[in-house]
């Protein structure tokens, strides 16, 4: 693209110094006088750039530095190197003209008053992001019917259920129409109906305010379902940044063979074509390498009693499980 | 500048508006603590009853000037729990679950945002039976300020919550620098009983550290003389560049902390 990418990163790198304790009481005495620490790298010399409009799925383990990544976009952390810039702004300077543009839902952190209605928030928010009162109207009435909450914006938030408040969440977070979103677990505790209505809702807010949004989710489904592209981060560093797809073609070492057989065949007869993963007769699922998948198939068919074959690439949660252990196994020294 | 202003104004009265709401969510809870706040005041009226009765005078201050010394103490300290003790145990409370995250994306001054955003209404009775007595106390001791006076008395009595505020603000900011402070906000508060006796009490060392250093001993005693038309205006001075840099020091040490923020509890 040739256009300015609203997101720019380069080089971050975050680091945290972490008390380490020694075991027992005698750790703990030790500990009053003399304590040892460890630095942490967070983020770890972290690059890359996002246009607008695009969704960006950030995928990693706990601690990979997905948050404090999104926390330093949003000029919560101070980074201890590289430079950042969100919508041409520095977020560390926190400018109101920069904070207004944005918006951080955390979902495990809640902004709504606990004891008042969700509403009560919601004019708050109007006063605090000097939205006028037309634009907020508008812009309130339209979250409340994508979301279906018109109900319960007068109800005491600590009233709702876990699903009823992250579309609130979502709502107070939107109602100045922020040009950037990062969302970090915004499905998190919810159940499937519910996780689908926020990712409806998701991809219709980039659709329409052609929004740029950072995504992190544990929930595979979020990121598959929402963003295009996608960045995986492992200990604090970038080990894959591109189009979702492309994991599949980069990392997916297998592919899987799913065929039903007319008559019974021998377990170690099935072993000669592929890792048998299932065979409950007349069903058997089989994994071949990924560029003999073809091949093998043929093989299959000439070999065997087959009556169906399906070629099927392996789920995307197998693909990013293998990369993680690959990944591990490459950084474990020998 | 007069659009920040007004923003900001505006701001402070929406967060008095939504405490008043939750307050009759749970109005119980606000005359229980009316209660127990207007029963405190009475016994700290008595002991002070006591403690001059007894004597005659207080560091030379005679019964009525004590009690508008006291009337003054009751009104900043009604101020100081309403605001200051619920401001401050929430901000730190932020600051160790990672809460302040959320204020900290606001396009709002961070500082202001945490501090106007909490107050409790239950010792509003307590700055009104303050008001009274020292109605009561200024005509029995036939005192006639005037409105000089008044102004002079409205700017200390302000001067001293903003000392209180600042230098309570600067201790609670410690927190960004340790893992946890449990009873950081006891600090304060423990420092009450040498806010609500005249200046003249302390002497050599304690004289020099209570008015001088940290001039506890200066909050209410400076705001009552000015009543009392005897205020020296050194001292006037003195407390108000003293409260002016300590309020532009919590500022400076607040967004010098705030890079020590880790956003942890997320």
């Amino acid at each position: 693209m040739t256009t300015q990418p609203v997101i720019s990163v380069h080089h971050l790198k975050k680091y945290f110094k972490v008390y380490r304790k020694q075991p027992g009481l005698l750790g703990s005495l030790h500990s009053l006088w003399n304590r040892q620490y460890q630095e942490v790298k967070a983020v770890d010399d972290i690059s890359f750039d996002i246009h607008q409009g695009e969704i960006v799925g950030f995928i990693g383990q706990n601690g990979a530095g997905k948050t404090t990544t999104l926390k330093v976009l949003s000029g919560l952390l101070y980074p201890n190197a590289g430079d950042v810039q969100v919508l041409g702004y520095n977020p560390w300077d926190r400018q109101p003209a920069f904070q207004k543009q944005f918006a951080l839902v955390m979902g495990q952190k809640n902004q709504l008053w606990w004891d008042l209605p969700a509403m009560e928030s919601f004019l708050l928010n109007q006063a605090i992001y000097e939205v006028p009162e037309e634009q907020f109207r508008k812009t309130l009435n339209a979250l409340m019917d994508l979301l279906n909450v018109r109900d319960v914006i007068n109800v005491q938030v600590r009233k709702l259920s876990l699903g009823q408040l992250m579309k609130c969440e979502l709502i107070a977070a939107l109602l100045h129409s922020p040009k950037v979103l990062f969302l970090d677990e915004p499905t998190i505790g919810l159940d499937v109906v519910m996780q689908k209505v926020l990712r409806d809702f998701i991809k219709a807010y980039n659709q329409e305010f052609q929004a740029t949004i950072i995504l992190t989710s544990h929930y595979m489904g979020d990121v598959k379902e929402l963003c295009k592209r996608a960045i995986v981060i492992d200990h604090g560093q970038k080990i894959f940044d591109g189009e979702l797809d492309e994991i599949i073609n980069r990392f997916a070492r297998s592919k899987i063979l799913t065929f039903t057989l007319s008559e019974r065949v021998s377990l170690a007869k099935l072993q000669k074509f592929g890792t048998v993963k299932d065979y409950t007769f007349p069903q058997a699922t089989i994994l071949v390498p990924r560029v003999e998948a073809a091949k093998r198939a043929a093989d299959l068919l000439g070999n065997l009693p087959i009556v169906d074959v399906n070629i099927e690439e392996p789920n995307i949660e197998a693909i990013i499980r293998e990369l993680f252990i690959s990944q591990k196994k490459t950084s474990t020294p020998e | 500048m007069w659009h920040t202003f007004k923003k900001y104004w505006l701001l402070f009265w929406k967060f008095r508006a939504i405490r008043a709401m939750m307050l009759m969510e749970y109005r119980s809870n606000f005359f229980f603590w009316a209660f127990v706040s207007f029963i405190w005041t009475l016994f700290n009226y008595f002991f002070f009853e006591l403690l001059v009765g007894a004597k005659g005078t207080l560091g030379g201050w005679t019964n009525a000037e004590v009690y508008i010394l006291i009337s003054v103490f009751t009104m900043l300290d009604a101020f100081t729990w309403s605001f200051f003790y619920h401001t401050m145990q929430e901000y730190v409370s932020a600051i160790f679950s990672g809460q302040l995250s959320i204020l900290m994306t606001k396009p709002i001054d961070t500082q202001y945002l945490i501090s106007v955003q909490e107050n409790s209404y239950t010792n509003l009775p307590r700055f009104f039976i303050g008001l009274i007595i020292l109605f009561i106390s200024i005509s029995r001791a036939q005192l006639h300020p005037d409105i000089v006076h008044i102004g002079i008395f409205l700017i200390f009595f302000s001067l001293a919550l903003m000392f209180i505020y600042s230098l309570w603000f600067v201790i609670a900011t410690l927190s960004f620098w340790v893992e946890r402070l449990e009873n950081i906000n006891e600090v304060i508060p423990a420092t009450r009983r040498l806010w609500q006796v005249p200046r003249q009490v302390f002497t050599g060392f304690s004289s020099t550290f209570f008015t001088v250093f940290i001039p506890f001993g200066l909050i209410c005693t400076l705001p009552s003389e000015v009543l009392l038309g005897r205020a020296s205006t050194p001292w006037l001075l003195y407390f108000a560049v003293f409260t002016l840099l300590l309020f532009a020091f919590s500022r400076w040490f607040f967004y010098l902390s705030i890079k020590k923020y880790s956003a942890v509890g997320n």
